[in-house]
């Protein structure tokens, strides 16, 4: 076994074209394409959708507000055609403001004001929230209100409408002196109660695209070694192997601790390399982990495709078809629940390739399920040629 | 005495019969040629000696017990350079040698002692893509050599390199021969079956057409040469 896993690694360190693919152009497109993104931070503006359920002043004017707000393209319409949009993936979010939004601010009720959809994956939408929340809504809870209940409630009362006024400021001031505050319906879809500055949508952006581009290296990588690996039977080195007391267990374990770990190293290499020239916030650790588990689990799967397509030629060939068949697949399997708390799209293609439920152990699951079927089905269609051979 | 036994071996790929009871034996510390036209199961046969591949009908012995209980003293060297040639010969053995679990300073002077014998120490640091022919089919004999077997099972191992490189192999594997190795091997080339072995064994449509000394088989047809048996065998 670690006969083969040094011999996968040799193979690899020796192979000139390998060697480009997988560890130096990742790292200059990584670079590029993080300066590319740094620099067009300017003009970068994100589409939300504004349903207004309400249609009373104050919803009117805080859309028109986030609407000349440079950081947004605001589509204001009905819920149905900004679902649509949000399952083309055309926009974000959605943000409804709920009927009976300006009712409950008169009345100093502030939960249940705003309800936001959007795709689950989609890191962008709760960085919206946080900027709608922070620099919108603190004015309608304050001034605004205020002014109306000056204004419109009680107005024959004047000691009622004092009394609801103080006691109005009252909880106003609560809420600025509490910096934890923020709308309780919006908390609930934030990961993160924290304020991000101003540029985090941008970061997301960023780190998004480093990990995709990590990504892709890292498929091609894996698919590269082990198609390599069909060497071992069109040169009959595999008889070799087979005389000696390898049996196809310690043979296919070898092949992907092989191919997998030298792919791990290069990774781990890349995201140290995002954290320190790209993105200083990255959490590098977390990366780490679940690529690490997520190359391991690619490897058997692409392992699991050479033992099903055999020669190197029909795999390649078979790649469009397979990126196809995931994609097809993906939207069959596509399960999507708009529900006013939570928006889940899962597809069989994040399903196969890369599992982020945003909670680690979630994903752990996901990944060590997956993991075990590749392992299984890897050893049950090689198991077969490795013992009979094309002899 | 015999080392192996094939007793009334069968073997089918899908429908298609390529032995049909096979019966022979290979004398120990002996040379035997397996000759036979194209697809008679000669290759087939030899990776059934090896434990390679399973059989359907029949019984394979090794010196009087299970063939299973042969492993680590067979060597096979197949009808392709088993060889990665982007490393160096040198690491190339080192991986076969790894997988036989001789490791560290034990490789390195198993791996120059066999480099020795065959003659290959020279380019033995330099990638196998650039040796000729006949060194790489030097080096797929002396991967075969590492665990020091005690039989050595080759397919066509000189199939392809000139006749100064062939006989470059023919005497190494003299040389293996006297060690005290049996050797079994395919081969298309009479001459070098003439030169090398004792016995020979003729195999045709997946049956033994004929087997023995080769001197008596010779006297047997009264033919002067190997050539000329083969001829007349193959047209019976
Ligand atoms: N893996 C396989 N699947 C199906 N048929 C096979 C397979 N291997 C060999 N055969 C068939 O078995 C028969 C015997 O093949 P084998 O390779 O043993 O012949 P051979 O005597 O070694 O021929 P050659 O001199 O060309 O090497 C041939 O008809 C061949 O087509
Ligand atoms: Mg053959």
């Amino acid at each position: 076994m670690l006969s083969i896993l040094l011999l996968r690694l040799k193979l690899m360190i020796t192979n000139k074209k390998l060697l480009l693919i997988c560890f130096i152009i990742p790292i200059i497109v990584l670079l590029i394409t993080g300066k590319t993104l740094e620099r067009s931070n300017e003009n970068l503006k994100l589409s939300i959708a504004v349903v207004d359920e309400d249609n009373s002043r104050i919803t009117r004017e805080t859309i028109k507000k986030i609407s000349k707000n440079e950081l947004f393209i605001v589509k204001e319409s009905n819920f149905e055609a900004a679902e649509k949009m949000l399952l083309r993936d055309d926009i974000e979010g959605v943000y409804v403001f709920k009927k009976g939004f300006e009712k409950n601010i008169k009345i100093g009720k502030t939960d249940n004001l705003v309800q936001v959809h959007y795709l689950q994956g989609n890191y962008i939408a709760p960085a919206v929230t946080d900027i709608i929340t922070s620099n919108f809504m603190f004015d309608i809870v304050t001034e605004k209100t205020k002014l109306i209940v000056e204004d419109i409630i009680y107005k024959e009362d004047s000691n009622k409408s004092q009394e609801f006024n103080s006691k109005f400021n009252e909880r106003v001031q609560t809420i600025h002196k509490d910096e934890e505050y923020v709308l309780p319906i919006i908390t609930e879809y934030m990961n993160s109660a924290k304020q991000d500055d101003k540029n985090s949508q941008v970061k997301k952006l960023m780190k998004n695209n480093a990990v995709n581009i990590i990504l892709i290296f890292i498929m091609l990588a894996v698919l590269m070694n082990s198609m390599y690996t069909r060497k071992d039977y069109n040169t009959q080195i595999i008889t070799r192997i087979k005389m000696s007391s390898c049996t196809y267990l310690k043979y296919t374990v070898g092949n992907i601790m092989g191919i997998s770990i030298p792919v791990i190293i290069t990774t781990l290499i890349q995201i140290l390399f995002i954290k320190v020239f790209i993105l200083k916030d990255v959490n590098a650790l977390y990366l780490m982990f679940i690529f690490s588990i997520y190359i391991i689990s690619f490897t058997i799967f692409a392992l699991l495709l050479v033992n099903i397509f055999k020669s190197i030629q029909s795999i390649q060939a078979f790649i469009p078809y397979i990126i196809l068949i995931l994609y097809i697949l993906g939207s069959l399997g596509t399960n999507i629940r708009i529900l006013p708390t939570y928006t889940i799209q899962q597809s069989i293609f994040d399903y196969l390739l890369f599992n982020d439920y945003g909670n680690i152990l979630t994903n752990l699951l996901y990944q060590l399920i997956n993991t075990s079927i590749y392992f299984i089905a890897v050893i049950t269609t090689g198991y077969k040629e490795y013992q009979y051979g094309n002899y | 005495m015999e080392i192996i036994k094939l007793e009334d071996i069968s073997k089918k790929y899908k429908k298609e019969k390529v032995l049909n009871n096979l019966n022979l034996s290979i004398e120990s510390g002996q040379i035997t040629g397996i000759i036979g036209p194209n697809g008679a199961g000669k290759s087939t046969t030899l990776s059934i000696m090896a434990d390679l591949i399973p059989y359907d009908d029949g019984k394979v012995t090794y010196r009087g017990s299970s063939i299973k209980d042969s492993k680590g003293k067979i060597g096979f060297i197949p009808q392709e350079i088993a060889l990665y040639d982007s490393l160096s010969g040198f690491e190339n053995l080192k991986f076969f040698a790894s997988l036989y679990g001789i490791k560290g300073n034990k490789a390195k002077d198993r791996i120059s002692e066999v480099c020795q014998y065959v003659g290959l120490e020279e380019k033995i640091k330099s990638k196998v893509k650039t040796y000729s022919g006949g060194m790489k089919r030097r080096l797929n004999i002396t991967a075969a050599l590492l665990n020091n077997p005690e039989l050595l099972i080759m397919d066509e191992p000189t199939v392809g390199i000139d006749i100064i490189a062939r006989n470059n192999i023919i005497d190494i594997l003299k040389k293996v021969n006297k060690q005290g190795i049996t050797i079994v091997f395919t081969s298309h080339y009479m001459i070098e079956i003439e030169k090398l072995c004792t016995y020979i064994i003729f195999i045709k449509n997946g049956k033994i057409v004929e087997k023995g000394k080769i001197d008596e088989i010779k006297n047997k047809y009264s033919k002067s040469n190997l050539e000329e048996v083969y001829t007349l065998l193959n047209n019976k």
